[in-house]
């Protein structure tokens, strides 16, 4: 029988990442290395079989993952416990295998997959907790920019208010939620015994401030308001749109608060 | 050749050891980071980096490049590491001999390649076009390797060697990764170390490694074995003085330790250099 011809750079390659990326712990070795046309093509000698030596790819690929996985999303595995947030990884990377060359975006996709998982039938609570930590990841290391601050602010002319660009931090998310997943977050901080969030419509604000990245719930009117200003508007333009239906007075009050708190609180950039 | 500039012993900038390192300024000669991790817009690793770049060289060391690849080169990726070495003006860029990416994806891993004179062709030309973008030479890393293809007509130390030579890149050579892989394919490290070409050898790394079975596997969170140091040892006497590096990525000592596995490898370093390979040959 003619020997097989040695497989180009480009099979070879195909072969290996789809033998490696597909492997579970009950798969036969021979089976294994015959389906992926590969036991012709790996050594094996007394020290190990081929199997045995492609097994440690194959374990590794899936383990860097799960550690990060298990970095970014530290509250998720608490609540999930290791054997089953292993399990959740592994389904994950086989539906979405990681595409960027950095491992910090590994997880970037892991709150939409988990809201159509198995363990989100149960606890759909999950998915809302995980999209909060992914965006306490992200923001890790944002862009930086410069807030504004009270005394840049006062240094304008009063007739400059009005043109007044409103631009937030580059470092922020609103995140909606439908449970208190806030309350959930805050009583795994403090590692008190935590039970299933009630559901409740929540948006969250995320932010980093200086190099702490926090969050904090919104209420409605306000959620309206940043969501508003993320699409760019001056002063004026937020006046605008916060005072339809209310008076002056209300408006001007809401203005005046909105724009304290969120220039106390780092969230609006300086400059142009 | 300027990978090949001598910068003493340095070690991996890790999180754990940030705030030691910009506030103790501990004697180091160089930092090596993660090419990868530092490629962000901001945040607390940008602000680590302006800090200790004021104070130490620091080489760039990444793992995304997949030289081995038949995927087209990620020209994005190399738009970054290319930002990131203008604001850094590393002392070197080294990645992988290996691929870590296929159809779009990556496997944030090290892959071995079969050494043969395909896979030897593409390399170079793929390392050639990466130091044309970078305006650079850059440094190629052996990994460890945990099988071999039965196709390889080459070994694994002339397939770098060569590709050097094509490439008219520098070596990074990881003594440790040499041990590692002459352990699972049962060659002589020696025999690799003694085919680098002299010139080319720009930097070396050390690190610790564990037993999983029959197999050794480079997991970067031990003490350097002694059979490393030996090899270390004779890869100075061999090369001469070259920058090294200890990388402990995992199970993370404190920074005391991992100075004092430094200043252990500075210790080898100059009794290699003080005694040549024909006498310690000829010693009882």
């Amino acid at each position: 029988m003619r020997p097989e011809e040695p497989p180009s750079l480009r099979l070879l390659q195909e072969r290996f990442y789809a033998a490696c990326t597909s492997w579970t712990v009950d798969v036969p070795d021979g089976e294994w290395l015959e389906g992926h046309h590969l036991d012709g093509t790996v050594v094996d000698d007394d020290r190990a079989t081929g199997a045995t030596r492609l097994r440690v790819y194959a374990r590794m690929f899936l383990w860097r993952i799960t550690d990060v996985l298990a970095e970014g999303f530290p509250k998720l595995r608490e609540l999930l416990g290791a054997h089953a947030f292993r399990a959740l990884a592994a389904d994950y990377v086989r539906a979405c295998p990681p595409a960027h060359p950095s491992l910090r975006n590994a997880g970037r996709r892991l709150p939409d997959f988990l809201r159509g998982h198995a363990v989100c039938k149960a606890a759909p609570w999950l998915a809302d907790l995980a999209r909060l930590e992914w965006a306490h990841d992200d923001l890790f290391d944002g862009p930086d920019a410069p807030p504004l601050t009270l005394s840049q602010l006062r240094a304008r002319g009063a007739d400059e208010y009005a043109s007044l660009a409103l631009r937030l931090v580059p470092c922020h998310r609103i995140v909606d939620a439908s449970f208190a997943v806030d309350e959930l977050w805050q009583r795994l901080e403090e590692g008190s015994p935590v039970a299933a969030p009630r559901p409740a419509q929540l948006t969250l604000l995320v932010w980093r401030r200086e190099l702490a990245v926090q969050h904090r719930t919104v209420d409605a009117a306000e959620a309206a308001a940043l969501r508003f200003v993320q699409r760019g508007a001056t002063l004026a333009d937020l006046c605008d749109e916060l005072s339809q239906g209310g008076s002056l007075d209300d408006t001007s009050r809401l203005v005046f608060a909105l724009l304290s708190r969120w220039i106390d609180e780092d969230l609006i950039a300086s400059g142009p | 050749m300027p990978f090949c500039q001598y910068l003493g012993h340095g070690i991996g900038l890790r999180p754990v050891h940030y705030r030691e390192v910009i506030e103790g300024r501990p004697p180091i000669g160089w930092l090596e980071i993660i090419s990868e991790n530092f490629m962000v817009a901001g945040g607390n690793p940008r602000r680590v980096l302006r800090d200790v770049r004021g104070n130490y060289p620091v080489a760039m060391h990444g793992v995304s490049l997949s030289l081995g690849s038949t995927d087209p080169l990620v020209l994005a990726y190399l738009d970054e590491l290319a930002a990131l070495a203008d604001d850094v003006e590393p002392a070197w860029i080294s990645d992988h001999l290996c691929w870590s990416s296929l159809g779009g994806h990556t496997v944030h891993d090290l892959w071995p390649l079969p050494y043969t004179e395909e896979a030897l062709n593409h390399v170079a030309a793929r390392v050639a076009r990466v130091q044309d973008r970078l305006g650079r030479q850059i440094q190629i890393e052996n990994v460890s390797s945990y099988l071999t293809y039965r196709h390889s007509t080459l070994t694994e130390w002339d397939f770098l060697a060569e590709l050097a030579e094509r490439a008219d890149c520098g070596i990074l050579l990881d003594v440790n990764n040499v041990y590692v892989s002459a352990h699972n394919h049962g060659f002589d490290p020696r025999t690799f170390v003694d085919a680098m070409p002299r010139g080319r050898v720009g930097q070396i790394h050390l690190a610790g490694h564990q037993h999983d079975g029959a197999l050794f596997l480079d997991t970067h969170d031990h003490p350097v074995c002694d059979e490393v140091w030996d090899l270390y040892r004779d890869t100075v006497r061999r090369c001469g003085r070259v920058s090294t590096l200890i990388e402990w990525d995992d199970e993370i000592p404190a920074l005391g330790r991992l100075l004092e596995e430094s200043r252990r490898a500075m210790g080898v370093e100059a009794e290699a250099i003080a005694t040549p390979r024909e006498a310690s040959l000829r010693a009882p």
